[in-house]
């Protein structure tokens, strides 16, 4: 376990992309501490990737690109701004209500958090806003993205923890929705004791909310062809992934007629890249994991959290500051692929319900891409506003209070997360 | 000799690209025609599945590469970039090598995997899967020449402050 | 100087799989007087089906259970096992696979590929849940049945009048429930401890397949092993297979009073018709030699 941490955290400072400081301390931890033959890395990084249900995550991120290069993030962020921008603070406030919304078309954090920095931090900047606070907020906003379905982490977390996707997708709602509620409130306070710039607001009309709403309508058809499809039963999660992509792609050419057909192959490969940098992680990140199965530690830890407590409140606290711990440290699917297979058993025999468990994982995982040194969506938001990491993340104290609140109510009313995937009798 | 490797790096590129885009194409395709099979004609394609999925081992292996060329894969280089220039290129050559050192464990590892591919098949083509796991030498091969080509064009300026448009690339 | 052998498969420590290989490690561990051991990795911690076959050629594991439709992907003949209604019934099946001629004939096979038998354990006998009860094979007509990913199983469900629809196993439960598909086909033990019974509650009692594991090592690990050894880990393997097939073929059959107990509505249609169905893909998927040879050695066993 030394070697590994120590060659990973040399890697990783000497900046060594991740994907590789995952492969490079895997190797290395094989050849000092094991007899294992090297073969063993390639076997795991093609068996990661041999998966028909991972599949989603290039046609979720294919779904994205696309509705992005329409337009769709712009026209998300004026409804918003119609329906919100009313309050105190209403650039914060229409962030996240655009985050949100963008969060049910986008399954990733980062590319929320990339969108609507690109659009609001102009207009932060503009009219006097304070860009920091700005890109803490966008940055929290955005890495909801993840807890609200579509995620593409909920998809890799389905398949290692083998729970069902169309179930995890549904739990993420109202606990994603309350994040971002709980940010608007975290904003407002910050912008009431701001300057006279915090009060200067949009009038509110229903003529703009209804012109914005129509604009922005088949945005509404992708959340809604996705979690219908898959809660009517037309689609598997990565039929309906490919389907989604495919929507995405006729609104962008045909209604939106923002993207042009001779940029498809152009898109296609930025989604490829994309994907396959992402993907590459979890081939990587499985030779992690298996190393840690053969050297047994989940019954190791397993037999030292049980002889701690079997009270599953104390459980869900350690599985929360573990992850939260591990979080700040390591890239999101590394996290999921090398730590739930040490704690999904546990919890298991806990009596913790899998579904709730999972977005326990899901929601430390969305505050991981956040939380410094090493935060994706920290990183995205801060050099999109053009400030330094460290500055925007001294800002961070509130919107992270703001989500730890909830990660708490999260962990101990599992009705939260519970209660629409029993309504629809996705689980027990 | 640099120039050699700009040509031929950038000539494989493209060839590379084209490939990955049809990749993507005949997986999704191959998804929504199952879909569509399904609905339609009432009748499910078994193969559908595999070819989507061995698409996007192929896929993968290969976007890998595209990524390196796009700077994708994502690193933290607050340390590097905070030092001078000569130590800099240190940093860059060993960031390198650590990569391709990698890159070159996975290409050989799959030497017992292609061994096995002679006689393994796929459960419902039935195609030797040697063809399936050849993605993982030559996706390792083609990451090593654009990690290469990285190095030589980055020689000048080894760590670039990142701009706004490169991270709305990150994921 | 002690002997460990890593054993890898995907299943529970309790449910048969995991029970078998701890029994095989007791049995091992006495006959060696603790020289060679068994650890067993449960729940496919270090690696899948695939993986741990690829693994026993590697040298990452040394022994691996697989349902066989994965190790035919490697061993084309063992897909006889694959075959419908190729056994009378369970009992049938344990005699034929402790049968010495048997057990030969499924060797040299293996050991062709570079795998060496330590036995065949059972998976269970396959019947069909669907959301309409099913009386008679006309009740199949046109159902979307879920199937592995096997071109025999496939043919199978075509020839019973289905309209077969695999689907990856962990994306069973919810395509049941959402109707993607009509049904699927699986044993007792699968169809209660996953509670598909809740979104599919009629179950055809039919017997289609015996489904069977073999376990396997590597043929060059093995031969690296003493030869004592190697003469008690074969040993161990043949009473550990008996002693786990009789254990899943028990707990399958207490399932059916849970299965009564939780509502399941229970139909035992005629066999006769699946059964003649079933010799048309018999037929087909008999190819080589050596799949014709273990096929008749098996019906042989009375
Ligand atoms: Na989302
Ligand atoms: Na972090």
């Amino acid at each position: 376990m030394l070697v590994i941490a120590s060659a990973f955290v040399l890697l990783l400072v000497l900046g060594v992309p991740v994907v590789f400081v995952l492969g490079a301390s895997a190797v290395i931890a094989l050849v000092t501490t094991t007899d294992v033959p090297v073969a063993i890395v390639s076997q795991r990084v093609f068996a990661g990737l041999n998966s028909f249900t991972l599949m989603a995550i290039p046609f979720f991120v294919f779904a994205g690109v696309v509705m992005d290069a329409g337009g769709i993030s712009r026209r998300i962020v004026e409804f918003a701004s119609a329906v919100i921008g009313w309050m105190v603070g209403s650039l914060y406030q229409v962030s996240c209500v655009a985050a949100a919304g963008l969060a049910a078309i986008s399954g990733s954090g980062s590319a929320d958090t990339a969108a609507i920095s690109a659009i609001m931090q102009p207009q932060l900047r503009r009219r006097g806003y304070d860009v920091d606070f700005g890109a803490a907020l966008i940055a929290c906003a955005g890495s909801i993205a993840q807890v609200i379905p579509p995620s593409l982490t909920m998809v890799i977390l389905a398949i290692v923890s083998n729970v069902s996707i169309g179930a995890l997708f549904i739990s993420g709602v109202l606990p994603g929705l309350m994040c971002i509620m709980m940010l608007m409130v975290v904003a407002y306070f910050q912008a009431r004791k701001g300057g006279a710039v915090y009060r200067e607001t949009e009038p509110f009309t229903m003529a703009r909310v209804a012109r914005t709403g129509r604009a922005a309508l088949p945005a509404a058809g992708m959340p809604v062809l996705i979690l219908g499809g898959i809660l009517g039963g037309v689609f598997t999660p990565t039929e309906a992934a490919a389907v989604s992509g495919f929507y995405g792609l006729l609104v962008g050419l045909f209604v939106y007629r923002d993207l042009d057909i001779r940029r498809l192959p152009d898109l296609i490969l930025r989604t490829a890249s994309l994907s396959a940098a992402v993907m590459l992680i979890i081939g990587t990140a499985s030779v992690f994991s298996w190393l840690i199965a053969n050297a047994n530690v989940p019954r190791i830890l397993g037999e030292w959290i049980t002889s701690v407590s079997s009270s599953q409140v104390v459980f869900l606290l350690i599985a929360n500051l573990l992850f939260l711990f591990v979080g700040m440290f390591l890239e999101t699917i590394a996290a999921i692929l090398i730590i739930v297979p040490m704690l999904a058993p546990i919890a298991l025999q806990m009596g913790v319900e899998p579904v709730h468990f999972s977005l326990l994982v899901i929601l430390n995982c969305a505050i991981g891409t956040v939380t410094p040194p090493y935060g994706v969506s920290l990183f995205v938001a801060s050099s999109v506003a053009g400030r330094p990491v460290m500055s925007v993340a001294r800002r961070l104290m509130l919107p992270l209070a703001g989500l730890f609140i909830m990660l708490a109510a999260v962990t101990f009313i599992p009705d939260l997360s519970l209660f629409l995937p029993r309504l629809f009798g996705l689980i027990d | 000799m640099a120039r050699l490797l700009e040509r031929l790096c950038l000539a494989l590129r493209r060839v590379v690209s084209g490939v990955v885009i049809l990749l993507f194409s005949v997986m999704m395709i191959a998804v929504l025609v199952q879909v569509g099979g399904r609905y339609v004609f009432n009748y499910s394609i078994a193969q559908a599945a595999e070819i989507a999925t061995f698409c996007q081992v192929w896929l993968v292996l290969l976007g890998a590469g595209v990524a390196v060329a796009r700077g994708q894969h994502v690193a933290i280089d607050m340390v590097p970039a905070s030092l001078p220039r000569p130590a800099a290129r240190v940093a860059l050559v060993a960031i390198a090598a650590v990569c391709i050192a990698f890159l070159g464990v996975l290409a050989w590892g799959s030497q017992p995997l292609l061994r096995m591919g002679e006689f393994q098949t796929s459960p419902a083509m039935r195609v030797p899967m040697k063809y399936i796991y050849l993605c993982l030498p030559v996706g390792a091969g083609y990451m090593v020449l654009e990690l290469l080509l990285s190095v030589l064009q980055r020689w000048d300026d080894p760590f670039p402050p990142p701009q706004a448009e490169d991270t709305e690339e990150a994921i | 100087q002690d002997i460990t052998l890593k054993a890898s498969h995907n299943a529970n420590a309790d449910e048969p799989y995991g029970v078998g290989m701890r029994k095989m490690a007791e049995i091992l561990e006495e006959k060696t007087d603790g020289e060679a051991t068994i650890e067993v990795y449960d729940n496919a911690t270090l690696g899948d089906e695939m993986e741990s076959i690829q693994g026993t050629q590697i040298g990452t594991v040394d022994i691996a259970v697989t349902a066989n439709s994965t190790l035919s992907n490697f061993v084309p003949d063992l897909s006889v096992f694959s075959l419908p209604f190729l056994f009378e019934d369970a009992e049938q099946m344990d005699r034929a696979l402790s049968d010495p001629e048997v057990i030969d004939a499924i060797q040299s096979a293996l050991d062709a590929q570079g795998f060496h038998l330590l036995s065949i354990f059972s998976a269970g006998t396959r019947h069909i849940m669907t959301k309409t009860p099913i009386e008679t094979m006309e009740d199949m007509a046109g159902l979307k049945i879920r199937t592995m990913q096997n071109p025999a199983h496939v043919d199978t469900f075509a020839a019973f009048g289905a309209n077969p629809t695999p689907l990856a196993y962990t994306e069973l439960y919810g395509a049941l429930e959402t109707g993607v598909v009509d049904g699927a086909e699986a044993a007792n033990t699968n169809f209660y401890s996953q509670k598909f019974y809740e979104v599919a509650p009629d179950w055809a009692v039919i017997g289609w397949l015996e489904l069977v594991a073999p376990v396997i090592m590597g043929k060059a690990a093995y031969e690296a092993l003493p030869e004592d050894v190697q003469a008690a880990v074969d040993e161990a393997g043949m009473e550990a297979g008996k002693i786990q097939r009789k254990a899943y073929l028990d707990s399958d059959n207490a399932r059916f009073e849970d299965l009564e107990e939780v509502g399941v509505t229970m139909t035992r249609p005629d066999d006769a018709p699946f059964r003649e169905a079933a010799e048309a893909v018999q037929q087909k998927y008999l190819e080589t030699d050596a799949q014709k040879q273990i096929f008749e050695l098996l019906k042989s066993v009375e």
